[in-house]
């Protein structure tokens, strides 16, 4: 006494039975768990219920049958298709060519993000520098106070190590936060980015333009130099790659394509690993180096030192990268 | 209007459906997980501040030191829990897990890890405009018919519930207790039932015991009147409503030999 969909399940349910313990075993054990005989069977019985759930549809069985055989699929395909793991291969791949070679690819995006920041933080400074008056209009006049407070001595000296790990600490987490809001909002069609570089420059702008215009200009720049070219530059190619995803997200909607970011999404990431790179470094300067009684000579060696390491590892190396490449072939 | 179910249509050209994760669900993943990094914070917090206050060298230094090891830790977690998470478990954390979500790409491709990283990285432009508070995510993620949040749509990713707990296997067995199958005789395939109204009919048959509330009962009482009408039953007056569900039912089923 059975209705159509029970015989059907009866006639098939031995191999939904032995899917269903397979995929037990993969999510409470692990896909190493599973016998040498069931990872071979997995992908035919994957590929038998799928015909049998393309079947149950066309014959219009229970309810019942068709959610259970939808969900056994569903969970099935993705087990089959597991995430690919990461190999070493991949991270040797990446510093080599793909991470050195971002900011030549993207020269558009990291020109058009260093000319946002750059120009808003130059225009701020003479601005600021001719009327000093203008500060209180961009920056509170608490914050004003504040810094004006923190450079009013010349750099402290006497620092041990666990002061300058601390710094070091901080100035990461600090920093690296405020770059990665300079890219995630680049979602809104890189409006977001574009709206913290100029913030983040008028910002700089002012501070540097205010304090000189009292009379700290000596002590900031004997601060920032070692560490500027580093972490601002760093702060403009993560708005770079937020104008990028915007960019992305722009030309995906005029393809029709759902998928907002498609082949981009590489370029975007390195984009903002190697601005977490160098911020990185520059932390490691701004704790130990900057606000230390070192001779400024040094501290604008360093300076030159990280610039010229930068512009080596992301214009040198991959145009020359590039130039072997195209006599190669 | 929300959609429940997210179509997947593989390359097999077969189409299947997950059902898309509600917003409790993943807002209490969210909170777990949350409260996993605390713990996890706290654990390191006491560890490294008893055996600093235990040691004899104790001084300012130190502590300053095992503060900057704490930023970075901070740091850390804030980025990379989720991906780690996500990464080893295959879309899972362990707050998902408990609340049985997964993240997948949204055209059922294999999730691969420059996705995950994005739709994490994105959490920053979450907590606009206030630090630390998910305001304009979680409006976006509500605003949005898949709730998929900032990072999901830059990702092309999408959290699904997990289904394989509640796989149940199709019930049939029905305790034809009252029907002499003498009603009527098996319908023709025009006037069959489809399969979904005879799984509606065995859920009335087993449930039959436990059917209290009046609201079930005048239900069932439609589903009968409906029946009726269509199979000219009209005649039928002195038997329980449940017992024509079951003749019908019963006409419906095929013996073991064909």
């Amino acid at each position: 006494m059975k209705t159509r969909s029970e015989r059907f399940v009866e006639q098939k349910r031995s191999d939904w039975k032995k899917l269903l313990s397979i995929l037990t075993c993969i999510s409470q054990k692990g896909s190493q768990k599973l016998t040498e005989e069931e990872v071979e069977e997995f992908p035919r019985l994957y590929r038998k219920t799928c015909q049998d759930l393309a079947e149950a549809r066309m014959l219009e069985l229970s309810p019942d049958v068709l959610d259970y055989l939808n969900n056994m699929t569903g969970q099935a395909h993705h087990y089959l298709y597991f995430m690919r793991p990461l190999t070493k291969g991949d991270l040797k791949n990446f510093f080599s060519s793909y991470l050195p070679g971002v900011i030549v690819r993207n020269y558009k995006y990291v020109l058009f993000a260093l000319l946002l920041f750059w120009g808003s933080t130059i225009a701020t400074y003479n601005a600021v520098l001719q009327s000093p008056q203008l500060a209180e209009s961009f920056l509170s006049s608490s914050v004003l106070h504040y810094v004006e407070e923190m450079y009013s001595d010349s750099v402290a000296d006497g620092r041990t190590t666990g002061e300058r790990a601390q710094m070091s600490a901080f100035y990461i987490q600090h920093n690296t936060s405020i770059a990665f809001l300079c890219f995630a909002t680049g979602i809104f069609l890189g409006l977001g980015s574009i709206y913290f570089l100029i913030y983040n420059g008028v910002f700089l702008g002012t501070i540097v333009a205010y304090l000189t215009s009292v009379g700290l200009g000596p002590h900031i720049w004997e601060f920032i130099t070692a560490h500027s070219f580093l972490e601002l530059n760093a702060i403009a190619i993560a708005g770079a790659a937020g104008i990028k995803l915007g960019v992305s997200i722009l030309q995906s909607w005029r393809n029709y394509s759902p998928d907002f970011l498609q082949d981009s999404k590489g370029e975007i990431l390195a984009l903002v690993g190697a601005s977490s790179i160098m911020l990185f470094l520059a932390a490691m300067i701004e704790g130990n180096i900057s606000p230390s009684t070192l001779d400024y000579k040094y501290k604008v060696i360093i300076f030159l030192i990280s610039t010229l390491v930068v512009l080596l590892y992301f214009i040198v190396l991959p145009l020359f990268q590039r130039r072997k490449n195209d006599a190669d072939s | 209007m929300k959609s429940e179910k997210l179509i997947i249509e593989t390359p097999e050209k077969i189409l299947f459906s997950y059902n898309i994760a509600e917003i409790g669900a993943r807002t209490a993943a969210y909170l777990l997980d949350s409260l996993f990094q605390l713990l996890i914070l706290i654990a390191f917090f006491l560890f490294g501040g008893l055996s600093l206050f235990s040691s004899d060298a104790f001084d300012k230094d130190q502590l300053l030191f095992y503060l900057a090891i704490i930023y970075i830790l901070l740091f850390l977690f804030q980025w990379g829990y989720f991906v780690l998470f996500e990464t080893v478990m295959n879309g899972k954390t362990p707050g998902k897990k408990i609340c049985h979500l997964r993240v997948i790409r949204f055209d059922g491709d294999r999730l691969d890890f420059q996705s995950l990283v994005i739709r994490n990285l994105l959490r920053a432009a979450d907590s606009i405009p206030f630090p630390y508070f998910n305001f304009l995510g979680g409006l976006i993620t509500i605003i949005n018919k898949q709730n998929r949040r900032l990072g999901d749509l830059a990702a092309g990713t999408i959290v699904v519930s997990d289904s394989l707990f509640q796989l149940k296997e199709p019930y049939f067995k029905t305790d034809l207790k009252n029907s002499e199958g003498k009603l009527f005789s098996r319908p023709d395939e025009k006037s069959r039932l489809s399969e979904k109204d005879l799984y509606i009919l065995r859920r009335l048959i087993n449930e039959r015991s436990t059917m209290s509330n009046d609201s079930e009962l005048r239900t069932a009482k439609l589903i009968v009147e409906k029946l009726k009408k269509k199979y000219d039953l009209s005649h039928v007056e002195n038997k329980n409503d449940f017992d024509i569900i079951e003749e019908i039912y019963k006409a419906h089923t095929y013996e073991n030999q064909k």
